[in-house]
């Protein structure tokens, strides 16, 4: 594979230069109120991570699975894979502000002995080296796993990998959200997002592959659609299941350790945003995926899987900003996932052609 | 004398090859009631037979939803009317609680429901069925390749089919039914 630079096309480029143009504003605007912007940051960062950090975790699986699904959407996920070194970079900002942005590295809890037990693991030193090192085990995952995949030695390679991959991702979901909310804990948290980012990538990546635009469209049998239906179904189901099966313990034990999370999620207007997320993230594309017509069918295929990648937007807001903030909304919500986002795509194009040329 | 869904011509072929291209000659030829049987399953042969439009899926629907909403209104009917007890100050309708029970009545029953109404389309149970007559039709789980051509197609007709039956040469054409 070639290591030069990938070309931009002209769109990429313009939504690269609206992408610094807004971050640029999250700056202005961060200079007056860093706390907001920065939780707006983090949040669009994560939404962003979720595709790049899946599409790692999709390559893995597939590797010990095979199928249709895997090849159909791989030049996809090749091309998303390669987002985790820009992904790594945008982080600094949080690395930056942390002692702004999360409440354990605050003046308020260096005073508060209770929170002495977790100081070995929560304090800002040995956040910055676990986000570098986190980070260095997915970009060696990500490479290595490109290299391989034709190789025999691809299964072995992505059965170990799987397990650092589980690992890695529940410690960066303790850092990043979790350690967000003082005294809260959650043993699932970190499974629950990888499954989310899992989605997140499968979403894309299926949107990407299956709408018209894409030069292989002719292979699009109504078998393989079907497939990548049902691989949407799964990890709808396997999402919906973590996240009601956390609420439901919490609900059930009712101790305040746990329901201090759900707390600002449930009893103020953020609970209108859970009704939305099991209707429509849940409830709705699962009614869709039981339908083998629509499955078999391109735009409904295509149209599910962009509104599945989308609705994770509003499922990373309420994994993070409920409760942290007079408003609920920021004007920084929309400007950071814009800003991102619009850098997101810089040569993603021209390293997915790459992938198919590869394949073909 | 049975209905002419259970009459019609059984022709025995070859090989699994005549078979499929017998089919595919049948379905050319405009005819949809057809029915195919041979010893192990044949790649393709399914799909030569074309579609097949059944029921089964809405009735596994209806069965899901029927198990799914049943346990939740049993579940509020325990613990709300007939029996209410305070769990550590819980409420008595625990809606949470009741999802997942709920959950596995509702692919029991959508299963049971998929599996009853599979066997009974299929018009099971029964005891004989008029296929049996025909000379030699046990050796359909051996070594014969039958095609059957029911009666209740539109395209049936006793002269024209048999000749189109023929045409295709097959070991031996055998009248089904009385």
């Amino acid at each position: 594979m070639s290591r030069r630079w990938p070309r931009v096309s002209r769109n990429e480029g313009i939504a690269a230069a609206i992408g610094l143009l807004a971050l640029i504003a999250c700056l202005l605007l961060g200079l007056h109120a860093p706390r907001e912007v920065l939780l707006s940051y983090l949040f669009a960062w994560l939404f962003w991570l979720a595709p790049a950090l899946g599409s790692v975790g999709l390559l893995m699986i597939h590797a010990l699975t095979g199928g249709d699904w895997g090849l159909a959407m791989r030049p996809a996920l090749f091309a998303a894979s390669r987002r985790l070194l820009l992904m790594a970079l945008l982080l600094l900002p949080v690395l930056v502000g942390v002692a702004v942005l999360f409440p354990w590295a605050g003046a308020q809890a260096a005073a508060d002995p209770g929170l002495d037990a977790q100081r070995w693991w929560l304090n800002a030193p040995f956040f910055v080296v676990r986000a570098v090192i986190v980070f260095g085990l997915w970009l060696w995952l990500a490479r290595g796993m490109r290299r391989r995949l034709a190789t025999p030695a691809a299964g072995r390679f992505a059965a170990a990998g799987l397990v650092l991959y589980a690992l890695t991702v529940s410690v960066a979901a303790i850092d990043w959200v979790v350690s967000l909310v003082p005294r809260w804990h959650s043993t699932v948290f970190g499974i629950l997002l990888g499954t989310a980012q899992l989605l997140s990538a499968a979403a894309l990546a299926v949107w990407l592959s299956v709408s018209g635009r894409d030069p292989a469209s002719g292979w699009w049998t109504p078998r393989r659609l079907n497939d990548l239906g049902s691989i949407l179904m799964v990890l709808v189901l396997a999402w919906g299941y973590l996240a009601f099966m956390d609420y439901l313990t919490v609900w059930i034990a009712d101790l305040p350790s746990e329901t201090v999370w759900y707390l600002p999620r449930v009893k103020t207007g953020w609970r209108w945003l859970g009704a939305f997320l099991l209707l429509f993230h849940l409830a709705l594309p699962f009614a869709v995926l039981l339908s083998r017509q629509a499955k078999q069918r391109v735009a409904w295929l295509a149209g599910l899987a962009l509104w599945l990648f989308l609705a994770q937007i509003g499922y990373v807001a309420w994994l993070v900003l409920p409760g942290l903030r007079e408003h609920a909304l920021a004007w920084s919500d929309p400007l950071a996932l814009i800003g991102i986002g619009g850098l997101w795509w810089l040569g993603f194009g021209a390293q997915r052609r790459a992938a198919l040329e590869v394949q073909a | 004398m049975s209905a002419p869904r259970e009459q019609g011509w059984l022709a025995r072929f070859d090989d699994a090859n005549a078979l499929l291209l017998a089919v595919r000659e049948l379905r050319a030829l405009g005819y949809t009631q057809l029915e195919a049987y041979a010893p192990y399953p044949v790649e393709g042969l399914a799909e030569a037979l074309g579609p097949v439009r059944n029921r089964i899926p809405l009735l596994v629907l209806l069965g899901g939803l029927f198990g799914g909403f049943g346990t939740l209104w049993l579940e509020w009917y325990a613990s709300v009317v007939d029996y209410p007890i305070d769990v550590g100050g819980r409420p008595d309708a625990s809606w949470p609680a009741f999802v997942p029970a709920a959950l596995e009545m509702t692919i029991l029953f959508a299963a049971l429901f998929g599996i009853a109404g599979m066997l009974f389309a299929n018009g099971l149970p029964r005891l004989n069925h008029p296929l049996f007559g025909v000379p030699r039709f046990d050796a359909a789980s051996r070594d014969g390749f039958f095609v059957w051509l029911r009666a209740d197609d539109p395209r049936f007709d006793v002269h024209q089919s048999h000749a189109d039956l023929a045409r295709l040469a097959p070991l031996a054409i055998d009248e089904v039914g009385p």
